[in-house]
């Protein structure tokens, strides 16, 4: 017994984030948020393909992101964009991965660019002859975070009402393979962001997985 | 230009401890800049309401040392200091386990040293510069936190 770490005082906890939810709500999604106002701020951004969009989000999560740019800086937390994601498949790579060592978590975000409520959010359609998997599908066949339990999708509404866009897209996410509390958590936003639902799933292996929603407004 | 300047410091490092700083000393000055980055890149997962103290000298006797303290945020102790707990102190603490393990071996091997009391722990290592750079403070403190979390089991 560590005589040391058994004398520091609880209230309740002696780490910050005691939990994955936590870590998730307090730490990831807190700073997806907070980097949205830079984000926006850029210029032509509106204009960029979604793996731009994202790399300025990447840009800005490692350098200007007060929330967490210090644990990437520290190697406390690790991000990997797409061109570092190790996946099954080189086609199908995540476009976002955080990795908490001391949690033993993975967290994988999914980006879109989107104009109008586009059924390629939830699931794949076919191109040229063959099935391509899209969007929600990709965690819940298991492409993305087959060990993990929790993931996000994070959205650039480059034009449309984004509001209009929110809601229906809940809609049609909550009819795609839904588990028992599915419908409770539609009604649930993420850190408190107005563009913003959850849902969760059952993926083919049966497990459950819980996914966040997050939306930027850059129209 | 933000990544240049990110890549710069290791680069920077490198250079000092392989050129510019080759077999130098450790500073007071070196001990204070490793604390203070050990103390920030700690304080990542440690709980908002606690906060980390540290005292730090240059050992006439036995390399270096830094010596941490977790305290309530709002108490009186200072966040990094020079320490002022003699040589004895901090030998009788590496004697409780060093010297066990050197009766074993018939040797008193010198190496990087953690040491956990009741009230802190030390951290002991040579007097040399290249073992306590920024990049090493950033090293020590991952490990320290992984420690950490193992001896409190805090993560549900």
């Amino acid at each position: 017994m560590n005589l040391f770490y058994q004398n520091i005082p609880r209230h309740p906890f002696v780490v910050k984030f005691p939990d994955t939810q936590t870590l998730i709500e307090r730490l990831y999604l807190a700073a997806i948020l907070d980097a949205y106002t830079r984000i926006r701020a850029i210029s032509g951004i509106v204009g960029l393909m979604e793996n731009k969009i994202r790399n300025e989000v990447v840009r800005d999560f490692k350098f200007n992101n007060p929330i967490i740019k210090e644990y990437f800086q520290s190697k406390t937390i690790y991000l990997a964009s797409e061109n570092q994601a190790n996946t099954a498949s080189l086609e199908q790579r995540t476009d976002l991965e955080i990795h908490s060592g001391h949690h033993q978590h993975n967290f994988v975000i999914e980006c879109k660019n989107l104009t109008h409520a586009e059924n390629r959010y939830v699931q794949g359609r076919i191109k040229n002859g063959e099935y391509r998997h899209d969007g929600l599908e990709k965690f819940v066949d298991l492409t993305y975070a087959e060990t993990d339990d929790e993931g996000a999708m994070l959205s650039f509404i480059v034009n449309g009402t984004p509001t209009l866009i929110v809601s229906t897209l809940n809609q049609k996410v909550q009819a795609f393979k839904p588990s028992s509390d599915c419908a409770n958590l539609s009604l649930q936003k993420c850190v408190e962001w107005d563009l913003s639902f959850q849902s969760s799933h059952i993926c083919t292996n049966g497990k459950v997985f819980r996914l966040y929603h997050l939306f930027y407004d850059l129209t | 230009m933000d990544l240049w300047i990110l890549k710069k410091k290791p680069f920077r490092e490198f250079y000092d401890i392989h050129v510019h700083r080759k077999d130098a000393q450790v500073t007071e000055r070196d001990l204070e800049a490793y604390a203070q980055k050990f103390k920030s890149v700690f304080e990542l997962m440690l709980a908002e309401h606690l906060t980390l103290c540290c005292e730090y000298k240059v050992s006439r006797q036995f390399g270096a040392f830094v010596c941490f303290r977790i305290v309530e945020k709002g108490s009186k102790v200072a966040a990094i200091k020079r320490s002022s707990i003699e040589d004895s102190t901090v030998f009788h603490a590496i004697k409780q386990t060093q010297l066990e393990d050197a009766y074993g071996s018939n040797r008193l091997n010198e190496l990087p040293t953690r040491i956990y009391t009741s009230e802190c722990f030390y951290l002991i290592k040579s007097h040399f510069f290249k073992d306590w750079t920024v990049r090493q403070a950033i090293a020590d403190a991952n490990e320290e936190v992984k420690t950490m979390i193992q001896e409190t089991q805090a993560l549900a």
